[in-house]
Formats: C-alpha cells, sequence, structure tokens
C-alpha cells in the first residue's frame, strides 16, 4: 500500500511538474530521491521508471530518456544510500547526482537542454528543496523510519 | 544464503527495466510513437481534462462578460425605446417569438454567404423568416425542411435590404460587396451620412422588421460625379465566425406568399392615419 502511494505521489507531483515553467524545481526528481531513500532497490527502479516514463509522456519522440535517466537515479539511490550514515544529508548529493545524470541524457539522448536561465534556477532550486522535500516525504509516507 | 540471491534477483529486475529504456530510445521513430500513444492518452488524461476545464471556464466568462454587456446596453435602448414610444403616444410593440439555431454548415468558398442551420418547419422556422445574431442582422431563411434550413445571409450577392440611418433616418438599400461589407444605394446625394453612423433595418420589405442592427458606417467616399452618395457599412455580425443564430418564427396567421408582408401583425404602426379628417 506504502508502494503504491509512493507512485501515486510520483504521479501527482509529475502532474503538478508538466504544468508549470522550467524555471520551477524538479519536483519528479525529489520525490523519486525521497522515496529511494526507504525502497528496495527493485521498488527505487521501478518507481524511477514509471516517474520517467510519465516524463517522456510530454515529449513522445525521445520516449526511454527519462525512463533511463530515473530508473538509473532511483536504483542508484537504493543502492548507495547504506554508505551514507545520515541519508537525510546524503539528500543533497543524490539530488546533485541526479541531476547531472538527467541532464546528461536529455542532453545527449533527448531532445535537449532547457535555456541556461531555467537550467540553473531551477537545479538550484531542486538542490535548495531536496532536504525539505525528504523530510516531508519521509514524514508523509514512512513515518516510523529512522536514519542509519 | 538466501540474501544475496534475492539481492541478485532484484538486482537483475532493476537493471531490466533500466536497460528497457535504453531499448525503446533505439527503436524506430515511428514504432515509438506507435507504442507510447495509448500510455500517452492514459497518462495525460488529468491533464488535458484540466486544459479543457480551464478553457471552458474562461469561454464560459467571457460569454458572461459578453452577455452582461449585450444585456446592458439592450436594457438600455429598451429603456430609450419605451420612452420614446409613451412620448409619442403609442403602445409597445409586441415582443417576437425567436428560435435559437446552431449552424451546423456552411458554404464552402467563402464561409459566410450560405449558412445551414439545424433548426426547421419542426421548430416553427419558415421561409422568408428574418435571422440575426445578438450583434445584428444575419439573413434570411430561404428554404425549409423539417429539421434543417438554409440561410441566405446578408453577403450574399443576392441579399437586398431596405435600410435606414438611425440618425438622420435616411432610407436606402443594401447589396454586398466583394469585400465582405456592405454598400448602400439610392442614397440621395445631399443625404446626410457621416462615418460611424449606426443603420438599421427599415421594415420597407416583407422580411425585416423595423429596427433590427444592421453596421456601422465606416466610409462615405466624396464622389461628385455619382448619381447617389456612395456609402460603405460594415455589418456588426460577423458572419464568417457565426456558430448560433436566431430566427424570428413568423407568426402562423401570415406568410410571405400573401404578398402582405407580416409585420403589420407583429407591430402596431408607428403613426395612425385617422379615417376621417378632423375638423379645425
Amino acid at each position: 500500500m506504502r508502494t503504491f502511494i509512493a507512485f501515486l505521489l510520483l504521479y501527482l507531483l509529475f502532474l503538478v511538474q508538466a504544468s508549470v515553467t522550467p524555471w520551477w524545481p524538479d519536483l519528479v526528481l525529489l520525490g523519486l530521491v525521497a522515496v529511494s531513500l526507504h525502497e528496495t532497490r527493485i521498488t527505487s527502479a521501478l518507481a524511477g521508471a514509471f516517474a520517467g516514463l510519465c516524463l517522456d509522456m510530454t515529449n513522445p519522440a525521445f520516449t526511454g530518456t527519462s525512463l533511463f535517466a530515473l530508473a538509473v537515479t532511483g536504483y542508484g539511490v537504493a543502492l548507495l544510500r547504506a554508505l551514507f550514515y545520515r541519508a537525510r544529508w546524503a539528500t543533497l548529493l543524490f539530488v546533485l547526482m541526479a541531476l547531472a545524470l538527467k541532464w546528461a541524457a536529455l542532453a545527449l539522448l533527448g531532445s535537449g537542454l532547457p535555456g541556461l536561465a531555467p537550467l540553473l534556477v531551477s537545479s538550484a532550486l531542486t538542490v535548495v528543496l531536496a532536504p525539505l522535500a525528504e523530510l516531508g516525504l519521509t514524514r508523509l509516507l514512512y513515518p516510523g523510519w529512522q536514519p542509519a | 544464503m538466501v540474501k544475496p540471491l534475492v539481492t541478485a534477483w532484484q538486482d537483475r529486475i532493476a537493471w531490466l527495466v533500466i536497460i528497457l529504456g535504453l531499448v525503446l530510445l533505439l527503436l524506430p521513430h515511428q514504432l515509438r510513437l506507435a507504442l507510447t500513444q495509448p500510455l500517452q492518452t492514459v497518462l495525460l488524461a488529468p491533464l488535458r481534462l484540466g486544459a479543457a476545464v480551464s478553457q471552458s471556464v474562461r469561454d464560459v466568462r467571457a460569454e458572461n462578460d459578453r452577455l452582461t454587456l449585450l444585456a446592458t446596453r439592450l436594457a438600455v435602448e429598451n429603456a430609450c425605446l419605451e420612452s420614446a414610444s409613451q412620448t409619442a403616444g403609442l403602445e409597445p410593440r409586441v415582443s417576437l417569438a425567436l428560435t435559437r439555431a446552431p449552424v451546423i454548415s456552411r458554404d464552402l468558398t467563402t464561409f459566410e454567404r450560405w449558412l445551414v442551420i439545424s433548426r426547421g418547419t419542426r421548430h416553427g422556422v419558415r421561409p422568408g423568416a428574418p435571422v440575426i445574431t445578438p450583434d445584428g442582422v444575419c439573413g434570411k431563411v430561404i428554404a425549409c425542411g423539417p429539421h434543417q434550413s438554409l440561410v441566405q445571409t446578408l453577403l450574399a450577392p443576392e441579399s437586398r435590404i431596405a435600410v435606414l440611418n438611425l440618425r438622420s433616418r435616411v432610407p436606402a438599400l443594401a447589396r454586398p460587396d466583394r469585400a465582405g461589407r456592405l454598400v448602400l444605394e439610392y442614397a440621395p446625394k445631399e443625404s446626410d451620412f457621416k462615418v460611424g453612423d449606426t443603420v438599421v433595418t427599415a421594415g420597407l420589405g416583407t422580411v425585416f422588421p423595423k429596427g433590427l442592427k444592421l453596421g456601422e458606417v465606416i466610409a462615405v467616399p466624396d464622389r461628385p460625379e455619382a448619381l447617389f452618395k456612395p456609402v460603405t457599412v460594415q455589418p456588426f455580425a460577423d458572419v464568417s465566425r457565426i456558430e448560433q443564430v436566431f430566427v424570428i418564427c413568423l407568426p402562423e396567421t401570415t406568410a410571405l406568399d400573401t404578398g402582405s408582408g407580416w409585420l403589420e401583425n407583429t407591430a402596431r404602426p408607428e403613426v395612425s392615419i385617422p379615417d376621417q379628417p378632423t375638423s379645425p
């Protein structure tokens, strides 16, 4: 049930992100990182694939780009989280890595990067909001969870 | 012993998902679009629904604003007319029955000469009935079926409408030109027409009642050699964009083919002539 709610939340975040300008923070990425910090590797990879597939639907000519990038992100976060003592602070690092991976995938395999200004503003907002998003989503979806 | 096996199984599935993304990227463009079409329909349905609802709300608000403005304008006009008729000692005119009719087809060359509306004789529409819009006169019904009618617009080449300058009360005959406007014929050379004047129907024919708004004078060129004053009128109704019209239903007791006209049965005469001259 919790996994289903997590998928539903990612879908809702996608709906919000698809309705706003590219200057907004990457809500789907934030949600995925927060979910992947608590779920298994396979669930994280599937959640990333689902979120990426949703994002790919807004530009079907490059279907697979976001799916690949976010599936790797989800799997990578779930794989690497055990290396960090406090996952909450590792969120910043994970989000930075995920952003780099996503922009690289879009630039190399997808429809290309947005303008420099929206790219920088959106990335900065995403990084700034990362700890807050992780805290909020953890309390919402995994209330009994304690950091390792 | 079990834990590494489960972990390996999970990793394999996760890597399969990741590779699936790469495989999707390598698919031919057309195949990729065909595969994603149903998914796109499902996943983006809430967004499309939200956009449609938002657009509908915007349209309804704009329409509401327009109708409010129109109602206000009509209320003002109605008050003026009532005041004028009371001043002249006349009783108010009989109200006309209107039938709303969506436009379901139009001529495919100019979009503005002929319309087909989805109302016919079953709805009380009869040949010769005037067709109007909230903006002004649109045309007249020239043929009727049980459920559909053909409307000749005021921009059809055969259209002729007797008109009146609302300000100076000068009568003339409006015919369409080739630029989607109306040209007034037989306006006396010394007649008083100015740019900005409103032109209304004169009620002299057997089709249109008197006083329906038709258009606005946009040009009165000075041509000394012309026999009559050339006046160009821009119709208020944008015929090429009309989506619904109102048909003025003819009273049952009258018909165009009687040759008597029908205005006498819908409106009291504006000027009464005594049968016997009054003696001083």
